[in-house]
């Protein structure tokens, strides 16, 4: 928590953010939950060990955030145990959702560092305005704009080197600002060749390389209006996916958005934020470099969406509220062709998404309802209106084979409230809350056919029956600071009716050459969902934290067995110094065996891991630019390892030394 | 507003006699079907005359009659008037010519093509190839009553099926010979399919006659796809009307699948076919469709 303060403290450029902040000052402070600072501020920071990290490393340092890796790039990010499906990742407030059906492509895949200010993560229900069919938790990513200040020409150029998979990262930024205008943009890029796992095996097919570019202009008008305006372009290629049978051809983002502002509408009425939004995303797959494949497929999926939402901020008396009207409409449609050996055969061809269309609508309302200066009550509430349509009649015939008669459309009525009491004593900090909420099925739920996932082994198909999930959720936090030790502990309980997961149907025939079986999404009647993290840091010395974390999470069925992808008891341990251009670091981390994997869902036991790490950073001050040099090792004694999250047991990397720098020219 | 209402019923009026002349229009249009408008879909196949009278035989492909079903349409002109006759009772009449012998094949009686008013139409199973010195020939008769109108015959070309699979011949488990072709699909889709296919039993060497009330189990499966196979499949029973075979076909995706067969008597007696399992991965008899 404090260290977030601190961030937050750093200065902020979003208008709104140092607009909220004047206003309501400590308490908006403190009620900031997860904010991980990316952008122009917390890059290269002095207490970043490594400012040109990906934008999936900086998610992985966050307490409730866990990812799933099925390679070295485009890492899923789980909040609270829970993937893509109950949870929602946006940028801006943007919905965007991946082209691939196996999630190789999450959200947070199609933007860079670069992009971003910071990533704003709410735990379960409630606490983000954008966030649909959410009940695990939300990511909102805040894109870096340049902002509206006094006149102002930046520069930068950012550059990185990691000896493991002769990593290497450059990227440059161009930013004009002054009180009714500015535009930033910015060019980055990554490319890196297999990685070494410990003991210095190559991970083959763990290659990738993305070019990313953004640019954002805004105008400030008269009566404290703005039109603001962003385009990103972020295209991988020649991705590789250890874990799976195969690799990506590309995945490409176009993400553009125009919004307009106005402020102090009234007394009342303090920030009215329209923004219309749209973005694209292909994906193709590839499996033409690896050697004995068994059959030739291709399969690529695009993903589109077209958005709006208005946003209006105000506050009255004790009152501090935001109402957020929301509507995007989705097309997803993944194909695959798969070419017979016998080239006399016709190929074999078949959607995995018919072509489905989403139309989601939906009204949220919250409030801060603020007792005193230390005590407040924020509740929030959501309704939505979710209509599915399938587009294609190819699709929906193959769809209809397994379910007759199934009707082309599907509406669906979600909703959900939340609430939290945070109560602020001098030393003390307590947070209590609770909610419920229902989400819909995901597209692949639904509607997917014959996906198949190579964790497990099956071939999954969707349920166009299936009925809304549901969550109960209770949380809370508490926070104690005694002179220069700080303890923390957060937790959160899901009570999950209706919990969506595939379970096997032997009746039907798998498709994918030697898979075990098909597994069909089914309601189990309920499942419950644990996390828990406990932080502690000792500042001494003046110049040195010892910070401590702990975390440990429970998943079980409704016939208590564990669910599969939740996290072992994990830790950490790292010490830093930092005396005015001079930062250092130790770190340890580690996690236990994993005694409660899920054997029933397809999960393996994972072995326990500790590794190390050392870090270090000069700020020099020289006359015109500063540059900032950081250093690094990663897994320092060359541990072979795996996390429970490494798809099929991929190997991590080995030791890896890093080096990065960044240049302001202006 | 009384002026609106005048207005409101002239143009209504208006409305009601431009879509009776549009209908009556069109009525009119549909009337003018020549005979040549009736096959004008279909393939030429042979033309013989005799008498006043000729036989114009079409199929809906080109190329020659092929081994297995054979849907087969006939026109009649009287010659002397120049009119086709709408009212023809036909029959007909398939022999194989062999060196030592001579036999027939299951085939159907003529009937009047619905909708049309010259055409007519009947199908053949046949049963083998010809070859130079072995050859089908067919019969066909126009009768008034007992008289016999015309008569005329032709000596037709069979090839032996290279496509895909869609006949088969088998001796039974009750030592009959039986003869199982399949009609429908003729266009395989992704979904649902509406299956259709005869079986015959050999009652001596000219007579054919079809099987009633046995069931055809069918199991669809993708031998590159691992034996993938589709649920919810409806297995052929028989239907009198059209003395078929009917049932449902379920297809996942484009693409080469295997039908494997099981035929089951009235008391479900297995005559022919096996079971796919872990083990046996095709029946003995199938059929193939590809898409």
């Amino acid at each position: 928590m404090n260290k977030r303060i601190l961030y937050a403290g750093i200065g902020l450029f979003s208008l709104q953010f140092a607009y909220s902040q004047q206003k309501t000052d400590s308490v908006r402070n403190l009620c900031l939950k997860e904010v991980i600072i990316i952008g122009k501020t917390g890059l290269g920071s002095k207490n970043e060990p490594k400012p040109m990290s990906s934008v999936d490393e900086y998610m992985e340092q966050q307490d409730r955030i866990n990812l799933i890796k099925r390679g070295s790039y485009a890492w899923e990010p789980t909040i609270n145990n829970m993937a893509s499906e109950r949870t929602s990742v946006t940028i801006d407030g943007m919905k965007i959702f991946c082209a691939c059906t196996d999630c190789m492509d999450p959200v947070s895949s199609y933007v860079e560092v670069i992009n971003l200010n910071k990533m704003h993560i709410a735990s379960g229900i409630g606490g983000n305005p954008y966030a649909t069919n959410s009940i695990g938790g939300s990511l909102d990513m805040k894109l870096y704009k340049a902002g509206f200040h006094k006149e102002n020409v930046s520069a930068s150029v950012n550059s990185g080197y990691e000896t493991n998979g002769h990593y290497r990262i450059l990227g440059g930024s161009l930013a004009y600002s002054n009180p009714s205008f500015y535009s930033n943009s910015g060019v980055f890029v990554r490319k890196s060749d297999d990685y070494r796992a410990g003991g210095g095996e190559e991970v083959q097919f763990s290659q990738f390389q993305k070019v990313n570019l953004m640019s954002n202009f805004g105008l400030r008008l008269s009566g404290n209006r703005a039109v603001e305006a962003s385009v990103i372009y972020d295209v991988a290629t020649n991705v590789g996916y250890p874990a799976l049978t195969m690799d990506v051809k590309s995945a490409k983002g176009l993400i553009t958005s125009l919004s307009f502002t106005k402020e102090e509408l009234s007394p009342v009425f303090s920030k009215w934020e329209t923004k219309l939004y749209f973005n694209t995303i292909t994906h193709i797959m590839d499996d033409t470099k690896r050697p004995n494949v068994a059959m030739h497929m291709d399969m690529p999926g695009k993903s589109k969406t077209a958005g709006f939402y208005s946003t209006l901020q105000g506050r009255k008396t004790r009152h501090n509220f935001l109402l957020n009207l929301d509507s995007y409409y989705n097309q997803s449609l993944a194909e695959m062709t798969m070419y017979s050996k016998n080239p006399d055969e016709k190929p074999m061809f078949m959607y995995t998404w018919p072509d489905v269309r989403t139309l989601n609508t939906s009204l949220f309302a919250e409030d801060k309802y603020q007792f005193t200066a230390r005590k407040f009550l924020q509740v929030s509430a959501r309704l939505a209106v979710q209509h599915d349509r399938i587009r294609s009649d190819f699709g929906l015939s193959t769809l209809q084979i397994y379910y007759p008669g199934m009707s082309r459309f599907q509406n669906r009525l979600l909703w959900n409230v939340a609430a939290k009491y945070h109560y602020y004593l001098k030393n003390i900090q307590v947070k209590v809350g609770g909610g419920y909420g229902l989400r819909a099925p995901s597209s692949s739920e639904a509607y997917g056919f014959y996906l198949f996932n190579s964790f497990d082994n099956y071939d999954y198909l969707g349920n166009p029956q299936l009925k809304n999930e549901s969550s109960w959720e209770g949380n809370l936090a508490f926070s104690a600071t005694l002179g220069k030790l700080n303890v923390s502990l957060e937790g959160s309980c899901f009570y999950l009716n209706n919990y969506i997961i595939g379970k096997p149907d032997n009746s039907l025939t798998h498709m994918t050459l030697n898979a075990s079986g098909v597994k069909v999404y089914r309601n189990l009647d309920h499942a419950t969902i644990l996390t828990s993290d406990l932080t502690v840091k000792q500042s001494f010395a003046d110049y040195f934290i010892w910070t401590n974390k702990a975390s440990y999470s429970l998943g079980r069925d409704d016939h208590n067995r564990a669910l599969p992808l939740i996290a072992p008891v994990s830790y950490s341990s790292s010490l830093s110094f930092n005396r005015k251009q001079v930062y250092a670091e130790l770190k340890l981390q580690g996690a236990a065996k994993q005694y409660k994997y899920s054997a029933d869902y397809g999960e393996d036991q994972t072995p326990a891991y500790l590794i190390f790490g050392a870090s270090a950073g000069y700020d020099f001050h020289l006359k015109t630019y500063n540059p900032k040099l950081k250093v690094g090792v990663e897994n320092l004694f060359d541990r072979k390892y795996s996390t429970y999250s490494d798809w099929n047991n991929i190997s991590r990397k080995g030791r890896n030394y890093y080096i990065n720098l960044i240049i302001n020219l202006l | 507003m009384s002026l609106l209402n005048t207005k409101f019923k002239y143009f209504t009026l208006f409305i009601i006699v431009t879509a009776t002349l549009i209908t009556s229009c069109s009525k009119d249009e549909v009337k003018v079907v020549t005979a040549q408008d009736e096959v004008s879909a279909l393939q030429p196949v042979d033309t013989i005359t005799k008498g006043n009278y000729s036989f114009y035989i079409f199929k809906k492909d080109t190329g020659d009659f092929v081994v297995g079903y054979n849907e087969v349409y006939i026109q009649v002109k009287n010659n002397a008037t120049g009119k086709y006759v709408e009212d023809a009772n036909l029959s007909w009449k398939p022999l194989m010519h062999m060196t030592s012998m001579s036999h027939a094949c299951p085939y159907s009686a003529i009937s009047k093509v619905a909708n049309t008013n010259t055409l007519y139409k009947g199908y053949f199973i046949f049963i083998m190839a010809s070859n130079s010195s072995e050859y089908w020939e067919i019969a066909y008769n126009y009768v008034n009553g007992n008289d016999t109108i015309a008569k005329v015959s032709n000596q037709v070309t069979v090839a032996a099926s290279t496509g895909k699979v869609r006949y088969k011949s088998f001796k039974g488990a009750d030592n009959i010979s039986y003869f199982l072709a399949l009609v429908e699909p003729s266009k395989p889709q992704v979904g649902t399919n509406d299956v259709k296919a005869y079986l015959y039993k050999k009652v001596d060497m000219l007579t054919f006659s079809p099987v009633e009330n046995y069931t055809i189990q069918i199991d669809p499966r993708m031998p590159d796809m691992d034996n993938h196979t589709s649920p919810n499949n409806v297995n052929l029973t028989y239907d009198s009307f059209t003395q078929s075979y009917q049932g449902k076909v379920n297809l996942t995706m484009t693409g080469y699948w295997k039908i494997n067969l099981i035929v089951q008597d009235a008391s479900n007696t297995v005559l022919k076919g096996e079971a796919i399992t872990g083990t046996t991965t095709a029946s003995s008899i199938y059929f193939e469709l590809e898409f």
